[in-house]
């Protein structure tokens, strides 16, 4: 799951070259909407869907008003700079935004389906297949998107070259209003499948998005199968650990790895780029 | 100005590309100082002059990569100036930069599908292939290989065949010949030749004026940003001026 937050990231940081500060803020999102779009009574794999777009056309109207006001600064330092306020700013008002709506105190989710799966010997929820299959299908899902289809070998190139993809006839702005969405719709996902597993409240964004950050550096920028295989490797890592290390740990010991990777290997494991 | 041609009222064929004056900066720098061109259908018109001059500056203002503060750019009879990129490529003109601006990390396939983008293109997309295949056929072999493991000459190839590929009416080129050897010299000047057949008609900005000048229709000199001669090959080859300030190659 880890997987789909940082994907979502790399997305923007690779083909608009910002900070999306905001990220954490789409994937709680996402658990509220659906989480709301359930208790409605709808179905649980429809609301999800339902979500994803909703969440799609949520990061879309944001790239068109809070970000692309600055596209003439594209390129420069305070570029970033300027991205990472701006959704940071976002991140805090639809975290307020939720906290009034929804009050503050954690809400539990119902799993989709409850009971479990024996597998040899290990027993595994119905509820973690279902995000399992989800996820693995979305992740798929993109990666097919970004190979074959127009659209993504545009944003594909749009990385590489801005100059060159305009000069093929590409609107640049259309682009990048795409990515947001598809990033935005990604993190909600993640939200959404994993909110009966932590159970949701407004702040709920945050540490997924500390985890995305660490896999998009871990994977390396630039590179979509680094950060898929990095995501996997830190999924598998921090439920591998608990087994021994309590929670606390955890996040030191991934830390240092990373810090220790990045002093090998500033790439990353499958970067392109640096930084 | 100087002109060495008949003038331009008499010649027969419409103009396709006409610029008028245009004025552009960069910052305080003056690039251009009313620059005007004409550019006739099915013909291969060349800029000449040294580095510096505003060759670049010409081609990239009608390509919409640099602002014109004054001027106009006209495009069969449509005002174009100061459009953005993409608006002047499906317009139905493709620049090729000076840098080339491959995709680097993108297969020769890849590029060349990325050239057929706009949807007018895009939907031509087979038949373009086949057509550039068949123009270039080392790229047809090369074409899952990465872009940047290209040779120069290759990335040649893939930077004109990638342009071709959306379908052009108007060519501009800047500086395609530069650093290459003799022998794709020559081979690039021929693909020039063998796109004009093909309807598509050509800006090209050059620095060594000798071979270019061989196979042009028509020839502006620029100098400091401005036009300082124009004529057919014929005129400019012979013209004592010219030879002496451009063929000590």
């Amino acid at each position: 799951m880890y997987v789909l937050m940082a994907l979502g990231f790399s997305l923007i940081w690779g083909i608009s070259g910002m900070f999306n500060f905001a990220h954490g803020a789409m994937y709680m999102l996402g658990a509220y909407i659906s989480f709301t779009l359930i208790s409605w009574g709808l179905n649980a794999s429809l609301s999800i869907f339902l979500m994803m777009i909703i969440m799609f056309l949520l990061g879309v109207l944001i790239e068109r008003f809070c970000i692309r006001p600055f596209s003439s600064y594209r390129g420069t330092p305070s570029y970033v700079m300027n991205c990472v306020i701006v959704t940071l700013a976002l991140a805090i008002a639809f975290e307020t935004a939720i906290l009034l709506i929804y009050g503050g105190e954690f809400k539990t989710v119902n799993p989709v389906s409850p009971g479990v799966v024996i597998l040899g010997p290990f027993q595994i929820s119905n509820q973690m297949v279902y995000s399992f299959l989800f996820g693995v299908l979305s992740i798929a899902a993109i990666g097919l998107f970004i190979k074959y289809t127009r659209v993504g070998l545009a944003m594909r190139a749009l990385a590489q070259e801005p100059t060159a993809a305009s000069m093929m006839g590409l609107n640049p702005d259309a682009i990048y209003s795409i990515t947001f969405g598809i990033s935005s719709a990604l993190a909600g996902l993640a939200g959404a499948l994993l909110a009966p597993v932590y159970s949701i409240y407004p702040s709920v964004g945050w540490v997924s998005f500390l985890y995305a950050f660490i896999v998009v550096i871990l994977g390396g920028l630039g590179s979509m199968t680094g950060v898929i295989a990095a995501g996997f490797l830190v999924g598998v890592i921090k439920n591998v650990g608990t087994i021994w290390f309590s929670g606390q740990w955890m996040m030191a010991i991934i830390f240092g790895a990373l810090i220790l990777l990045l002093l090998l290997r500033p790439r990353g494991l499958f970067g392109t780029r640096v930084g | 100005m100087k002109r060495l041609s008949r003038p331009t009222s008499e010649r027969s064929t419409l103009a396709l590309l006409e610029i008028n004056s245009i004025v552009v900066q960069y910052g305080k720098m003056q690039a251009l100082h009313g620059v005007s061109l004409r550019v006739d259908q099915r013909s291969i018109t060349a800029v000449i002059g040294h580095n510096g001059g505003g060759k670049s500056t010409t081609l990239k203002a009608i390509a919409g990569l640099v602002k014109v503060q004054n001027g106009t750019i006209q495009f069969k009879n449509r005002e174009i100036s100061n459009k953005a990129p993409h608006e002047v490529v499906v317009e139905g003109i493709s620049m090729i930069p000076a840098d080339r601006k491959l995709f680097p990390y993108l297969n020769v396939l890849d590029n060349l599908r990325m050239g057929s983008y706009c949807r007018r293109a895009w939907t031509k997309q087979d038949s373009n292939l086949e057509m550039v295949f068949e123009l270039f056929p080392k790229l047809k072999q090369l074409q899952s290989k990465e872009a940047r493991t290209l040779s120069g000459g290759e990335q040649q190839m893939l930077v004109i065949g990638r342009a071709l590929m959306s379908e052009p009416e108007v060519l501009l080129m800047d500086e395609l010949t530069a650093g290459l050897a003799p022998l794709l010299v020559n081979k690039v000047l021929e693909v020039m030749q063998d796109i004009r057949r093909k309807n598509v008609t050509i800006l090209v900005a050059e620095q060594s004026a000798a071979k270019i000048l061989r196979i042009v229709d028509n020839a502006y000199v620029m100098e400091n940003g401005q036009i300082v001669l124009e004529g057919g090959s014929e005129e400019l080859t012979h013209n004592p001026l010219v030879l002496e300030a451009y063929f000590r190659v």
